[in-house]
């Protein structure tokens, strides 16, 4: 068969299969390094991909920047309770990201990809790949909108290693829920109001978690509620910010090594499918 | 080629009839049983102290709720065995059992929602294990749309199925690993010891007739599952 013409743009097929040889030819790369230079292949390719349309970028930003608005102008002055706050930030930042994270792969089957890439590409590199790029995407999203949010409603954090884990847990634990549940979409049709749907219920736990934890990092309003959510121990102003929050943070942790390799080992299951 | 349904053939046909539901006599007992759950619930059964005579409801709304999660635990399980074997029937197991899991836990669910109205004040109070049912309704909600917007019976087999064992993953969670950090509203589980043991026997029987009543409707909906994958062609 005629050898592939020399392209003068990068492909990501091309580059993985240059990677490839050197692997078989080469004893000092293990066979992990492969899965990594693979997936790292497949997030190079999302991230061009996307760059060059900005497609999600700007669903995802547009949203996040209205709703901020939105919740800045209803909130100045007003005395909005601590924990209203926390729930309005995960709102911004859970609904921004249900706009643009199925487009992983809903985009291949919109643009008829997905068979090119069922035949090219190695599962697990595309699995962790794209969700790599789904990470970087709302790692992305929450660097804008939690600062500027805490800066349009002159959010009195407490502690922010605390409210620090938590964006970081909120990101794995949306990356890990997502990127299955965007694949499982792309294959039922490529319909993308299917994915908030089939997203959110399975999220409800770890948005129960993350809006907890949230409100612990911030400073006490005076009001003591029963806890948030699943969690009903109340949040009392003499503890710490950890002490209150420990618990929230388990319960995200826990939802991220529950769903992480679930998730993992049923993407098979779907990128199989017909 | 798709299987035809016989219909010259008298005895296989009524075979296909009562395959699959239960013999007369054992529905007979069921009901005989679930009658007397429901008198000694009503007549017998002493109040549990703080509850009253509210307490009735324990006998429904309890058994309600452990039979729709075992149903949804179900669900998973069939759909991981589809996944494994790739026969449909599982499939049409795993669908009749989400679809009557959703049915007790939304039955359990108005039941205490009546019961908190009288014993908390308000028809709903954001408890924790309230919530977690919520959430466990609206994940079913999304199994059956996900199920709904899928045309063909394989593929929505296979996606159902890997929705349903996520949910299933995510249900230990909400049912389980939460609720131990439990000390909501929710009296603390009452079977585990401290209760009278004439009202855990009550509990207990409640629970087996409305297992009993679970198993019934299940064997019925698969029997009809089945006969509309026959009519398709599928089986």
């Amino acid at each position: 068969m005629k050898p592939p013409e020399p392209r003068t743009r990068f492909t990501w097929e091309t580059d993985v299969k240059r990677k490839t040889k050197d692997e078989v030819h080469s004893a000092s790369r293990t066979p992990h390094s492969a899965l990594f230079s693979k997936t790292w292949a497949v997030f190079r390719r999302e991230a061009r991909t996307e760059l060059r349309s900005r497609y999600a970028l700007n669903s995802i930003g547009m949203f996040a920047l209205i709703t901020l608005m939105v919740v800045g102008i209803s909130s100045t002055g007003a005395n909005v309770p601590h924990r209203t706050h926390a729930g309005l930030l995960w709102l911004i930042l859970l609904f921004s990201a249900m706009t643009g994270l199925a487009r992983v792969f809903v985009r291949e089957t919109e643009s008829r990809t997905q068979d090119a890439l069922r035949l090219t590409a190695d599962p697990t590199a595309l699995f962790f790949g794209k969700a790599l790029f789904n990470a970087a995407l709302l790692l992305g999203l929450q660097a804008i909108v939690a600062p500027l949010y805490i800066l349009m409603t002159s959010l009195p954090v407490r502690d922010f290693v605390l409210f620090l884990t938590i964006q970081i847990a909120g990101n794995l634990g949306l990356t890990v829920a997502s990127t299955i549940l965007a694949a499982l979409v792309a294959k039922a049709g490529g319909r993308n109001a299917l994915f908030p749907v089939l997203a959110l219920p399975i999220l409800l736990p770890l948005l129960m978690a993350l809006v907890g934890g949230t409100y612990a990092a911030l400073a006490p309003d005076g009001k003591i509620v029963a806890g948030v959510g699943l969690v009903p121990n109340p949040i009392e102003s003499r503890q710490t910010a950890w002490e209150a929050g420990a618990t929230y943070v388990r319960m995200a942790f826990a939802f991220i090594g529950m769903l992480g390799p679930a998730s993992y080992l049923l993407f098979d299951f779907i990128w199989s499918e017909d | 080629m798709a299987t035809e349904i016989q219909t010259s053939d008298p005895a296989a046909s009524a075979a296909r009839t009562t395959r699959g539901t239960l013999p007369v006599p054992f529905q007979a007992l069921l009901f005989a049983w679930i009658s007397g759950v429901i008198y000694a619930a009503f007549f017998v059964a002493p109040p549990v102290k703080g509850l009253g005579p509210t307490t009735k409801v324990l006998y429904f709304h309890v058994p309600l709720f452990w039979v729709g999660a075992i149903a949804l635990i179900l669900t998973g399980i069939y759909s991981g065995i589809y996944l494994k074997t790739r026969r449909i029937e599982w499939d049409t197991k795993a669908a009749a059992a989400a679809e009557l899991g959703l049915l007790f836990c939304v039955l359990g669910t108005m039941m205490g929602s009546m019961w908190a109205r009288v014993q908390w004040g308000a028809w709903w109070n954001w408890d924790p294990k309230q919530t977690s049912i919520l959430m466990l309704i609206l994940l079913y909600g999304a199994y059956f749309v996900l199920r709904s917007s899928i045309e063909s019976r394989p593929s929505r087999a296979a996606l159902g199925a890997v929705y349903a064992i996520l949910a299933v993953v995510a249900v230990p969670l909400l049912m389980r690993i939460i609720p131990y950090y439990l000390k909501g509203l929710h009296p603390n589980p009452v079977v585990e010891g401290t209760i009278d043991p004439e009202i855990r026997r009550m509990l207990m029987a409640a629970w087996a007739g409305f297992l009993g009543l679970y198993v019934w409707m299940f064997r019925q909906r698969v029997a009809v599952g089945r006969f509309e994958d026959q009519k398709e062609g599928v089986e």
